[in-house]
């Protein structure tokens, strides 16, 4: 027995010594960086769906810039640190990139607590970040008190603003249809609060009424007959829905079985993609599904739509969710660098303050919080309603559209 | 409901904690969704079953070694959870994937809705005959009672228990070809399957099917009448209300037979 | 196994590597390097804690990262409202509030049942936060207001809290309450009817469990920043404190300490370099270590016929 367990002992020494070794092998191979490169950080969960997506467009964007001689010369190098969405990995793994990596830029960042975590850390070491989620408003409020955090940038709106990616697009369409009755149906969670609030003053400002609030308990919903029966009873006409966490497929699915009295548009944060027509069954007709962006329209910008073509080429499917907008940050990044010759936080900062970045998604301005400005002149997300046969047509902003609004057959009866 | 009876019958058979019950409920999706490219939904639905039973079938060897000391076999179930989790990610990536088996209505409802009911009902059905007609329902039931006395009476537990882990890995397989459709799936989405097993389980009797059956009714006409009836915030408190209200006052569940397994 | 009875082959090279990292600050490291450590130690800690009081017991704790999480935000939560000492001490009492959540299903359920029911306690952490995000700060979390700013002092903090943790293990692997959660771990019937009050030890291992995790999450979220839900996580930091305690002595604390900084640096690695294969490789892990074990037959793994 005492043979066998030292037996045991040293072969499991073995395997920590070996790991070890092994882990100062690439830390040792990773510095210094070869002369001619300079390099990128990418921290996100990149073992989930908005991640992966994410590296591949960043991974896309340094590919396309260093077969076209890099930024100031230098070739680019993508390092990356998986933080899982949690802020005690992101905090680590952000000084890993920055003391052990030397990277001079960090892109990703999906999880607000990953963000609200490492803000003081971006105020010491001063290094650019371009965040492609961590949508909370909190974020921002810190950012615009604090001058040290001008390094934080989102490439993407808050999460108050997401009202508004449902609401202007149902306000197309009321006044299309001459209809005035609203009901709101949206995540029990408190990224919705700042989103209801914004919402319901744009109703009252826009003279139509508010017939009907309801909330989806996440993860739990797995029938929303409910909420459909109690909306179409209040006397309904646009349904407005908010929903972050994949609840919404069974909205669709009932939306679709029920055939209510009503216009359907939603923000759903995980079915917003070409599949869901397949996802839900087909169930999906006559629905409206706000996208971040979505290049295969027929009124799409054309670099929008060579950004879609490339990515598919490389990873066979199209991009999803903000893929597009943390793409524009690498080359708004690169445009920075180049016109103040510099890679530190201050000169990048200074000019995207000063001067944006017109991307392949529109025109990127940032709020004080160092959040995007929204609307048709600056960033807009598209709302596209799906057509029986599961045809998607763009329906919203104007510019990009290449359908108008079909209503559902059922709605005059 | 059909996932949830078939935890509880290997907790309450065998004695073993099978945390990878969630993920070998989305392997049978994988496996179904790569053979899909190439045969026929007719073939290539059986084969992943088949072939999720034959994998459950390794799984219970493994885990009848371990199962007399009880860290041992959850943390052998853990891991090969984990393992068949990250093994998915590394082979499909973290994108969702959508299992197409039954696309259209019939008479206005889903055709898969359908299929997801009729296999439910009828494997619920089928369970309820074995266990209370067939020798191996009398067998299962007696070795769950008191396995000790079982082996006197001259039943062979270990047969027993390994039909009970093939019938669980035939409910889970069941259960995934019937609702992934519905739900679409990513490898980390088996956990997601395995807390609503446990909800359901806890809530109803920590091994008791019938009580796993009670509960997943309990818990989602609560839910729907709620929504309805009751303005939110309160609504969304109720299933969670029921949940910490079993773990406080009742945690062997509303059907369960008090402390188990000392 | 207390501090008598630890031999000086072992006592030895912990008293080495404790001074070793004592002075490692003044090595010049940098400010990522103090931070991992200071996370290398603190989940040492809290590893070495789950192996003294749930593996030595054989209440296999699922949920233990509800303990862990609720402790986060328990001092998040005192730190936003509180001057700091106060804050320090209501973070105690607090934390011991949500943890009798826990608690109960330990007084009423045994073996793979007690496993089961603690497993769903994390995913209940996440909906709660939402439903009252006034207090729990919603998805985004509480931001935790900051006591040190230096990395360094953060290290020492964390150093010093560790050791404490560590050497109140010592002392009570030496003590009849080591022993009496041993005997329950053998069979809980025989030690009740031997006279020991099984329901007292529990409550007492989990009081005193709650408290030293609540004193680790001091420095931890002093490190993190920010107390949220993705802290209750289980996956997959059950399964690096199982590992961890695997490793030699199952409720030693002391190899468990160790076999946690080493999992947590190797966790770090792969997050960096081999993310894709993370889980497969920390699963393979912890099927190889249990696997040697058996077939080695070391001490602490048996297989009961």
């Amino acid at each position: 027995m005492k043979a066998l367990s030292r037996t045991y002992i040293i072969i499991i020494a073995a395997v920590i010594v070996i790991a070890a070794i092994g882990a100062a092998l690439v830390v040792m191979m990773s510095q210094p960086q070869a002369t001619g490169t300079v390099k990128i950080g990418f921290l996100g969960p990149l073992q989930t769906e908005f991640g992966d997506v994410g590296l591949k467009s960043v991974q896309l964007a340094v590919e396309e810039i260093n077969r076209a001689g890099g930024v100031l010369g230098r070739k680019i190098e993508i390092v990356t640190y998986d933080d899982g969405n949690a802020p005690d990995k992101g905090v680590s793994g952000f000084r890993k990139l920055v003391e052990e990596d030397k990277v001079v830029a960090v892109f990703g960042i999906h999880a607000s607590p990953v963000g609200l975590a490492i803000l003081p850390l971006i105020q010491q070491y001063k290094i650019p970040v371009f965040a492609m989620g961590a949508t909370s408003d909190v974020i921002d409020i810190n950012v615009s008190n604090n001058p040290g955090y001008r390094y934080w940038f989102r490439f993407n709106t808050n999460a108050s603003t997401h009202a508004l990616f449902v609401y202007y697009p149902a306000k197309m369409i009321a006044q299309q249809l001459g209809l005035k009755k609203f009901g709101l149906l949206y995540d029990n969670a408190p990224w919705t609060a700042p989103v209801v609030s914004t919402v319901k003053n744009a109703i009252k400002q826009d003279g139509f009424e508010l017939v009907y609030e309801g909330t989806i308990d996440i993860g739990k919903t797995t029938s929303f007959v409910p909420h459909l029966t109690k909306a179409r009873d209040s006397g309904v006409q646009l349904l407005l829905v908010w929903s972050a966490y994949g609840d919404a497929k069974f909205l669709q699915r009932d939306y679709d079985d029920l055939k209510p009295p009503f216009v359907l548009i939603q923000f759903d944060g995980v079915g917003m993609r070409p599949e869901q027509w397949n996802i839900t069954g087909g169930k999906t007709a006559y629905q409206v599904f706000v996208f971040f962006s979505y290049g295969r329209g027929a009124g799409a910008d054309p670099k929008l739509k060579a950004f879609y073509d490339a990515f598919k080429q490389k990873y066979g499917y199209d991009p999803l969710f903000y893929a597009p907008y943390i793409y524009d940050a690498v080359y708004a990044w690169k445009k920075a660098v180049e016109a103040t010759g510099r890679f530190d936080g201050d000169a990048v900062a200074d000019y995207l303050e000063k001067n944006g970045y017109q991307g392949i998604t529109g025109r990127w301005v940032f709020t004080k919080g160092h959040s995007a400005m929204y609307g048709e002149d600056y960033i807009a997300t598209m709302a596209l309603q799906w057509l029986p046969g599961g045809k998607l047509a763009v329906i919203w902003p104007p510019k990009y559209a290449d359908a108008r609004f079909q209503p559902p057959p059922w709605l005059s009866k | 409901m059909l996932m949830a009876i078939g935890f509880n019958l290997v907790l309450g058979v065998s004695r073993i904690v099978n945390l990878a019950y969630g993920a070998q409920i989305i392997l049978t999706s994988y496996i179904a969704s790569t053979l899909l490219n190439f045969i026929p939904a007719v073939v290539a639905l059986p084969i992943s079953v088949l072939l999720s039973l034959v994998i459950g079938a390794i799984l219970w060897l493994v885990l009848w070694i371990f199962r007399k000391d009880l860290i041992l076999s959850i943390v052998v179930s853990i891991a090969v959870a984990l393992l068949i989790e990250g093994v998915l990610l590394k082979i499909y990536g973290a994108r969702l994937i959508s299992l197409v088996i039954a696309p259209g209505d019939i008479m206005g409802i889903s055709a898969q809705w359908i299929i997801a009911a009729i296999s439910s009902i009828a494997s619920l059905l089928a369970f309820y005959l074995m266990m209370s007609r067939t020798m191996i329902g009398k067998r299962m039931a007696a070795v769950a009672e008191n396995e000790d006395l079982a082996r006197y009476m001259g039943i062979n537990v270990r047969v027993t228990s390994m039909l009970s882990f093939i019938i669980a890995s035939l409910f889970a397989s069941i259960a995934s070809i019937a609702i992934t459709p519905l739900y679409a799936i990513y490898p980390h989405v088996g956990w997601y399957y395995l807390t609503i097993v446990l909800a359901v389980v806890i809530v109803g009797g920590l091994g008791s099917a019938m009580g796993a059956l009670a509960s997943s009714m309990i818990l989602s006409f609560t839910q729907s009448l709620a929504a309805y009836y009751i303005g939110s915030p309160a609504k969304d408190l109720i299933p969670l209300t029921i949940l910490i209200s079993v773990l406080l006052l009742r945690p062997e569940g509303i059907f369960g037979r008090g402390v188990r397994w000392a | 196994m207390g501090l008598k009875e630890i031999s000086y082959g072992e006592l030895i090279p912990l008293a080495v590597i404790l001074i070793a990292m004592s002075v490692l600050p003044m090595l010049g490291l940098s400010s990522y390097m103090l931070t991992l450590l200071s996370l290398l130690l603190l989940f040492g800690a809290l590893v070495s804690i789950y192996d003294f009081f749930y593996i030595r017991s054989g209440y296999i704790n699922l949920g233990y990262t509800f303990i862990v999480a609720s402790s986060a935000f328990s001092i998040a939560i005192t730190l936003e409202r509180l001057p700091t000492a106060l804050a320090i001490l209501a973070a105690f009492p607090l934390s011991m509030l949500f943890s009798i959540a826990i608690l109960v299903p330990m007084l009423k359920l045994r073996g793979p049942f007690y496993s089961v029911a603690t497993l769903l306690y994390p995913f209940t952490l996440a909906p709660i936060a939402r439903l009252f995000p006034e207090v729990f700060g919603g998805d985004v979390g509480i931001y935790v207001r900051p006591l040190l700013s230096s990395p360094t002092h953060l290290y020492y903090l964390s150093l010093a809290i560790s050791i404490g943790v560590l050497s109140l293990l010592f002392i009570l692997l030496g003590t009849r309450l080591a022993i009496k959660l041993a005997m329950i771990k053998d069979d809980e019937t025989l030690a009740e009817s031997s006279g020991i009050g099984v329901v007292r030890v529990k409550i007492l291992s989990h009081v005193m469990c709650t408290l030293m995790v609540t004193a680790v999450m001091i420095p931890y979220t002093q490190v993190s920043g920010v107390a949220s839900v993705e802290l209750a996580d289980p996956m997959p930091v059950l399964i690096y404190a199982l590992m961890a305690s695997a490793l030699y002595k199952p409720g030693s604390a002391l190899y468990s300490f160790l076999g946690g900084m080493g999992i947590w640096w190797l966790d770090n690695f792969m997050r960096a370099a081999m993310y894709d294969l993370r889980l497969v490789v920390a699963s393979s892990l912890l099927l190889t270590i249990y696997a040697a074990r058996v077939v080695l037959g070391v001490a602490g793994t048996k297989i009961r016929k």
